[in-house]
């Protein structure tokens, strides 16, 4: 029972491995990376102004 | 019903083999290690199964492979020096007979040893082998480590599936190749590709490396535990936490400790009184009797040289009150019990020097690409532990195989293999440089080839055919080109004021 059943788990596994080899776009040709990486550049955040939007005072207003 | 079951598995991956012709070498490592048609009882014993896969492989390689890298190493060389000399000290040998038997399955594990870099061009591949390697030992080391937690363990009574006690299915063998391969096992765990690391994968491999613990455990092989504590060691060296490692192994080995059985204990505590040990004390009649045999045969005595060994065995202890009792026993046709006895024995110095060169180079290498790219991250951040675990798998091999002899193994030429093909790899396709001796460099390159265009130029000419050198302007030849531009200063010096 043991046997049969670590057989089949080895069998199983070793069967799964060999269809990602198989499948596997990668398996005669090494991918070549470009090596050029561009940096991410995120549209900046709108800075938030004192006053109506963070509700502090600005500079040289009285409240 | 096993053996329809292990036909179809063969004649499936066989099947993609003829598409992917890679997957024939992978089916020749799952048939050496697991060996089916030992497992099958009439369909497949009938078969030579291991040889119609070797030679698909290099059909396969010959019709569909890329050939650009089929470049020898040195270590492919000296694999070759070793398999020629093998084949001399077998014509030459003392037992011509046991010797051919040997040869037998020894030359193709060292041609494919040979040929397995050449094909290893790609992560993918290496990983593949690597996966076939651990994936078909698994099918014995899971057997024996649940029989083993199911208490059917014991020195040479562990049933691992076949009733014959050779190859990888001898206890002290599979002791040492399961051990050996629990630092590939981790590494597998955390970066393979084609098992991307998920809950089950992980819980498979930390179960497997799990399994190969037992494994010296149930088969009760004091080999097997010495390899545990080096491993148990060398992982120290990859362990992000080192501490919590360290405490996590006391914790278990406490732990076990009192779980072990007591047949198992009582035999390891033969490691300390081993003259008293009649095998410890055979081996070094053995290993005595090797010395003096080399010393009369340099160049070995061909495989199975020990079959003519004649011992006398010291097997006195002291007792309690301190007076020794003097025992001798007579043995004869003892095997060598050391990979490293064996190699001398067979093949001789130039065989053992052989035999050394490879394994050392191999760590060596290793711990060159482990250091290199140790502080790498992103895409090339698996390099470094893929060194480290072939390194420490293959210490532990150098370590197993002073007690048992196998030198000639197929599964530690597989790891060789795999280390010559990945150092290979590292050196096409990562760009960071590993030193490497035997490495041109390419103002090197590009000056001996102007040289030769220079020389074939003049010839062609033939005005200037005194061979000084020098061409009508004046202009250096090629190789006093390279000099020149070896000492150019770098840009920003002040080399030349």
């Amino acid at each position: 029972m043991i046997d049969t059943l670590s057989l089949l788990l080895a069998h199983m596994l070793l069967g799964f491995v060999a269809l990602r080899m198989f499948v596997n776009p990668d398996l005669n040709v090494e991918p070549i990376q470009s090596g050029r990486h561009f940096k991410q550049v995120l549209p900046k955040k709108p800075t938030k102004r004192a006053g109506v939007e963070t509700g502090e005072a600005r500079p040289g207003s009285r409240a | 019903m096993r053996d329809l079951f292990l036909i179809g598995f063969l004649a499936a991956i066989l099947l993609a083999g003829c598409r992917r012709p890679f997957l024939f070498l992978c089916t020749y490592i799952y048939v050496d290690i697991v060996s089916p048609q030992r497992l099958s009882y009439y369909l497949l014993s009938s078969v030579p199964v291991s040889l119609i896969v070797f030679t698909a492989c290099f059909i396969g390689w010959g019709i569909a492979d890329d050939k650009s890298l089929a470049k020898p190493t040195p270590r492919q060389i000296l694999l070759l020096c070793l398999l020629l000399f093998c084949g001399f000290t077998t014509l030459t040998a003392d037992f011509p007979d046991a010797a051919q038997e040997k040869w037998d399955w020894v030359w193709k594990a060292l041609v494919f040893t040979v040929f397995m870099p050449v094909t290893l061009y790609t992560r993918v591949r290496i990983e593949g082998i690597l996966l076939f390697m651990l994936l078909s030992m698994s099918s014995i080391a899971v057997v024996g480590g649940a029989k083993t937690l199911a208490g059917g363990g014991g020195y040479g009574v562990l049933n691992l599936m076949v009733s014959n006690n050779s190859g990888m299915y001898e206890s002290s063998t599979i002791s040492t190749f399961a051990v050996c391969s629990v630092p590939l096992i981790r590494y597998m765990s955390r970066y393979s590709t084609l098992m991307p690391p998920s809950l089950f994968t992980r819980l498979y491999w930390y179960a497997l490396m799990f399994a190969c613990v037992l494994i010296p455990i149930g088969t009760q092989t004091r080999t097997g535990l010495l390899c545990i504590v080096l491993v148990a060691v060398l992982e120290l060296r990859a362990a992000r936490r080192p501490l919590l490692y360290m405490a996590l192994l006391g914790g278990i080995v406490v732990a076990a400790i009192p779980l072990l059985p007591k047949s198992y204990t009582e035999r390891m505590h033969t490691i300390q009184g081993y003259k008293a040990d009649a095998s410890a004390a055979t081996r070094l009649a053995v290993w005595r009797w090797t010395i003096e045999y080399a010393k009369s045969h340099p160049f070995g005595g061909g495989f199975e040289a020990y079959i003519g060994n004649k011992l006398e065995v010291d097997m006195s202890y002291k007792t309690s009150d301190g007076s020794t009792v003097r025992v001798i026993g007579y043995d004869a046709g003892r095997a060598f019990h050391n990979a490293y006895f064996e190699m001398l024995g067979e093949q001789g110095y130039p065989g053992l020097a052989m035999f050394l060169l490879i394994h050392l180079i191999g760590i060596f290498r290793m711990e060159i690409v482990r250091r290199t790219y140790r502080k790498e991250a992103g895409e090339h951040a698996w390099v470094s532990p893929l060194a480290a675990a072939l390194q420490h798998g293959h210490l532990v091999y150098l370590l197993g195989c002073s007690f048992v002899g196998i030198a000639f193994q197929p599964y530690i030429y597989f790891m060789v293999a795999v280390e010559i093909g990945f150092d290979r790899y590292v050196q096409t396709y990562v760009h960071k440089r590993v030193w490497n001796p035997f490495r041109r460099r390419r103002r090197d390159v590009e000056a001996r080839e102007a040289a030769e265009e220079q020389r074939l130029r003049q010839l062609s000419d033939g005005s200037d055919g005194n061979g000084d050198g020098v061409d009508d302007e004046g202009a250096p030849d090629g190789s006093a080109r390279g000099d020149h531009r070896r000492t150019q200063p770098r840009w920003g010096t002040v080399a030349n004021k």
